[in-house]
């Protein structure tokens, strides 16, 4: 089930962007079709359950038809963090009276089509990595990006993502061999 | 090791979205993206003082440098904004003149904390979710505090006690760098929200940033939030603001000024937007003397503790009485019942000030010593 990755050099952002701030529909409705697939992966990486996930993707892309008119393009990567941090905002919110990032195994299918076996200990051990590692983590195989779009995303060098990336698996599995 | 732990997150595969849900979820977001999210910004410039003074109040107010309030989602930003607002102009009203500070005190501070533990007590009131409740019971636990400190009767301790905070204040004041950044969220679920946001830009002017989410302006009880919202447009100095011109306590009256004049205004305790109705009390008006020359007329009045001079192009009486009913919004009789006129041949004082709707100008100095004119 595996999606058809647009790229951003398809399609323009600059001007979808400068003709949805307009508010040209058809404008907006392309960036939806950019950003609307990865985003909601990375979405399915921390939401308990894929209704949660679609609530915050329609919530987030709201938000984002409000702020267009203050954003100013610099950059496609600018952009780009720009709407991952509406949803980290929006994750945090959504889910910011739960402490616990406990997962319900019976819900595992509807946010997974394919996973392995001891996913439960996987992401266990994902939830306990610090922030940066965290987060490079699920974009790179939830959000299935590239080091260098994840470098874009997250205003690092892809270098930097790349030694973040290795490191959190590091950890990742010492996590799991600890449980073990 | 790690080329395994690799291989198992390679073969997550998430559920993406359907083509049908994706359709579904567009239609909703194009559906909704208007009425479910009805920004309101607006944004005002105010001088670095008068701004600091909001912050540190806020601050003081909520007890951390960014708090969450949660609210209900029921409550309207109307209700919500106006006495906070009016607690920050009424503390900035202490800080920015001494002599005020005495007369202020207990009873700002018992009427705004009052007002802010209604809307807390609205909030909950109004509010299912019991974790809501929880956030804003933490958030404005302060304020109830202070509260509950100065509905006593005033005493020399509570006379003590605002004065600490003001004093609080004022040292905060001085000691405050750039950039600052403060922000604060009233979050009833995630359609309704009201967000105060205040930055340094690099010119020393500070930026405040008001909006409301979800939530109908319009409709709002106050008068106030829709008034800034509309009327003071960023950079538009022309632009003439209605403010309530506040000179002592409980005297008020309804005052146009321009928006470069604003913080000058909102310094010394001015609110924005009209005065509530009750306010309009002619007793602000306790002395007026018209003299009319041979060509023009001086009109010097005394409204709510300020001195006004005025030069007026005509010998009209009937003019000069207009004039004082748009400078202090009174009517014509109460006007009449203090104004004194006075007929001369002669100009006699040609030291007079030009025409002015107000004693207060940009300078700082004469803003503090404003209290001798009395």
């Amino acid at each position: 089930m595996k999606t058809q990755k647009v790229r951003s050099d398809q399609i323009d952002i600059k001007d979808q962007l400068a003709r949805s701030q307009q508010g040209n529909e058809e404008a907006f409705y392309g960036l939806y079709q950019i950003l609307h697939q990865p985003l909601f992966r990375f979405l399915l990486s921390r939401s308990k359950t894929r209704e949660d996930a679609q609530d915050i993707l329609q919530e987030l892309f709201i938000d984002l038809w409000r702020s267009l008119k203050r954003f100013s393009y610099k950059s496609d990567a600018h952009f780009y963090a720009f709407v991952y941090k509406i949803a980290r905002r929006k994750l945090s919110k959504h889910y910011q009276s739960q402490t616990t990032s406990e997962l319900d195994e019976n819900k595992l299918p509807e946010l997974l089509a394919d996973f392995p076996e001891d996913f439960r200990y996987i992401h266990k051990a994902i939830g306990r990595l610090p922030d940066k590692y965290r987060e490079v983590i699920e974009l790179r195989y939830w959000s299935q990006l590239s080091h260098q779009e994840i470098a874009n995303l997250l205003g690092l060098s892809e270098n930097n993502v790349k030694v973040i990336h290795h490191r959190g698996l590091g950890k990742l599995q010492d996590y799991i061999n600890q449980n073990d | 090791m790690i080329n395994n732990i690799e291989k198992k997150l390679a073969s997550i595969k998430t559920k993406d979205l359907s083509a049908s849900e994706s359709a579904n979820l567009w239609q909703n977001i194009w559906h909704n993206r208007g009425q479910q999210f009805a920004w309101s910004p607006f944004s005002l410039l105010l001088n670095n003082k008068s701004m600091a003074a909001i912050l540190i109040a806020l601050v003081l107010v909520f007890g951390g440098s960014i708090a969450t309030v949660q609210a209900s989602n029921a409550a309207k930003p109307g209700d919500l904004l106006f006495p906070i607002d009016q607690a920050v102009e009424k503390i900035r009203l202490a800080i920015s003149n001494n002599q005020k500070r005495e007369e202020l005190k207990i009873e700002i501070a018992t009427e705004r904390t009052e007002e802010l533990k209604q809307i807390i007590n609205e909030a909950k009131a109004n509010s299912e979710d019991k974790k809501h409740d929880e956030n804003i019971k933490t958030s404005l636990n302060l304020v109830a505090a202070i509260s509950d400190d100065l509905s006593s009767e005033a005493s020399t301790s509570t006379d003590l006690k605002v004065r600490g905070i003001l004093q609080k204040i004022e040292n905060e004041l001085e000691n405050l760098d750039t950039p600052v950044k403060l922000q604060l969220k009233f979050k009833g679920d995630n359609k309704a929200k009201f967000k105060i946001e205040a930055e340094e830009e690099d010119d020393g002017d500070i930026k405040v940033h008001f909006e409301s989410k979800g939530f109908n302006l319009s409709n709002s009880s106050t008068s106030t939030v829709t008034s800034t919202a509309t009327s003071t447009p960023r950079g538009n100095s022309e632009e003439k603001i209605k403010v309530c011109h506040l000179v002592s306590l409980g005297n008020q009256h309804d005052l146009k000024i321009s928006s470069s004049a604003l913080s000058t205004h909102l310094a010394h305790g001015d609110t924005l937007g009209e005065c509530p109705d009750k306010s309009k009390s002619f007793q602000g008006l306790t002395e007026a003397e018209a003299k009319i020359g041979l060509v023009n007329t001086v009109l010097k009045y005394e409204f709510n503790d300020h001195d006004f001079t005025l030069v007026l192009n005509t010998t009209n009486t009937d003019a000069i009485i207009k004039t004082l009913m748009e400078k202090t919004g009174l009517s014509e009789t109460s006007i009449k019942a203090v104004l004194k006129i006075e007929k001369s041949g002669r100009q006699d004082d040609d030291r007079i000030i030009s025409t002015s709707t107000s004693p207060d100008n940009e300078d700082d100095d004469d803003d503090r010593d404003r209290g001798s004119d009395d």
